[in-house]
């Protein structure tokens, strides 16, 4: 075979790709049929291209990549170093607290309760996965009364499932998160484009940490009841969350 | 960050992340300093948001990627680098048989990537944004900054190496 001059290789690979005008791909394949050498090179470069075409699925991001990217410009994000002692409003809020419950020794308890922000994140991370993997519960239905025998035939305490379609939460499904080495129930609602994972968990630590507004960009509300911690993650935004925990209470 | 970028930001540089990934991916050649490479690149993108005027956000983003892991390359890789621009091999007549298009045809997904991450840096870039991408030529040079010419030798260059990769190896 004659070996194939630089011109001749770069005309095959432009017809190959759709780069050829109409006048250009005439003369192309009058050429194709009439030179066998070029027409071999031509089969060869198409059943590369079909080979690479055929064989690669198209790689996607990984989950936990575009979790960071997603963060990246999520608002109002405070940095973690600060997070970690209470802003003025958690103390503010602390204060608050106090002043309703009239006590000193409560106001100290309260005051040295310092936001879990880590915890917090813990949770942030499970509501991400969550919603990254395209499948943010492990039972879909938006009738409670299915939700709560799911969760009955696996926790030995199930959790309360309220619905709150009615002041504009409805329920989407449950989860089993592994919260710090134990499994906990999660509610799934929704909140026009947005989820909110609602775990509970055994109360831990003195409870009633106030958050600061955002934490990682995630809204962050806890609260206790009875012998249950609550912890809603959500994106979005944190007055959307104080609702949603004043319905959820408002039920009990 | 205010809401506005971040809004912004969601609807030009997060659609386009995968493509951003697969480009590092190819480019770095394992997931750990791809996953470095897009990242450090979302966030030049979010800095250089306010400079976007529209257009072709997807080319954008991969324009800010390949700079980004090329300069990643450069001090990781320099020895890959170095070697490659840009000798114009095409005139080079094939020694030996000419491959077999049954063994091309026959190829799997991992004699392909081989074939592909051993290809000089620059032309590997150009096949994926050719074949992975489905970028015209004209986009591919307005990626890569270089003229329309050496995309078109770059391109031929590397279905060369890969043809004589795979007919050998089958």
């Amino acid at each position: 075979m004659t070996a194939l001059t630089r011109d001749e290789l770069l005309l095959l690979n432009a017809a190959l790709d759709g780069e050829l005008d109409a006048a250009a791909m005439l003369s192309f394949e009058k050429r194709l049929a009439e030179t066998s050498d070029f027409a071999a090179e031509y089969n060869r470069l198409k059943t590369l291209q079909g080979a690479i075409r055929r064989e690669f699925i198209p790689r996607v991001a990984p989950a936990d990549l575009r979790a960071r990217v997603m963060a990246m410009a999520a608002p109002a994000v405070s940095p973690r170093r600060a997070t970690l002692a209470p802003n003025w409003q958690a103390l503010a809020a602390s204060v608050i607290i106090a002043a309703g419950l009239g006590s000193l020794s409560t106001w100290l308890v309260v005051k040295t309760s310092s936001p879990d922000i880590p915890f917090a994140e813990l949770l942030i991370d499970d509501h991400k996965r969550g919603l990254l993997s395209g499948q943010p519960f492990d039972v879909a239905s938006a009738d409670r009364h299915k939700i709560k025998p799911w969760f009955a035939s696996r926790f030995a305490l199930a959790p309360k499932v309220e619905d709150l379609e009615a002041q504009g939460f409805p329920l989407a499904g449950g989860r089993i998160d592994v919260v710090a080495g134990t499994p906990a129930p999660v509610l799934l609602y929704r909140h026009n484009e947005h989820y909110i994972s609602l775990t509970a968990l055994p109360a831990r630590g003195n409870g009633a940490a106030s958050f600061p507004s955002r934490v990682d960009g995630y809204a962050v509300e806890t609260w206790r009841e009875g012998n249950t911690d609550y912890w809603a993650i959500s994106d979005a935004d944190p007055a959307t969350l104080i609702k949603f925990r004043q319905a959820f209470e408002g039920r009990s | 960050m205010k809401a506005l970028s971040s809004d912004r930001f969601a609807a030009t540089v997060v659609p386009h992340l995968d493509d951003a990934y697969a480009l590092a991916r190819w480019l770095t050649g394992n997931d750990a300093d791809a996953q470095d490479v897009v990242q450090e690149a979302c966030l030049r993108a979010l800095q250089g948001l306010d400079r976007f005027r529209g257009g072709n956000a997807r080319a954008w983003l991969l324009a800010i990627t390949r700079n980004t892991a090329f300069t990643w390359l450069a001090r990781n890789r320099p020895k890959a680098l170095a070697a490659t621009e840009d000798i114009d091999d095409l005139e080079t007549p094939d020694e030996g048989a000419t491959p077999e298009e049954a063994l091309i045809a026959k190829s799997d997904a991992r004699a392909l990537e081989a074939a592909i991450d051993a290809l000089p840096p620059f032309c590997k870039e150009t096949l994926v944004l050719r074949e992975i991408h489905e970028l015209s030529y004209r986009e591919i040079a307005d990626i890569t900054g270089v003229a329309f010419g050496t995309v078109m030798s770059r391109l031929a260059r590397a279905r060369k190496a890969l043809i004589t990769a795979l007919g050998k190896e089958g």
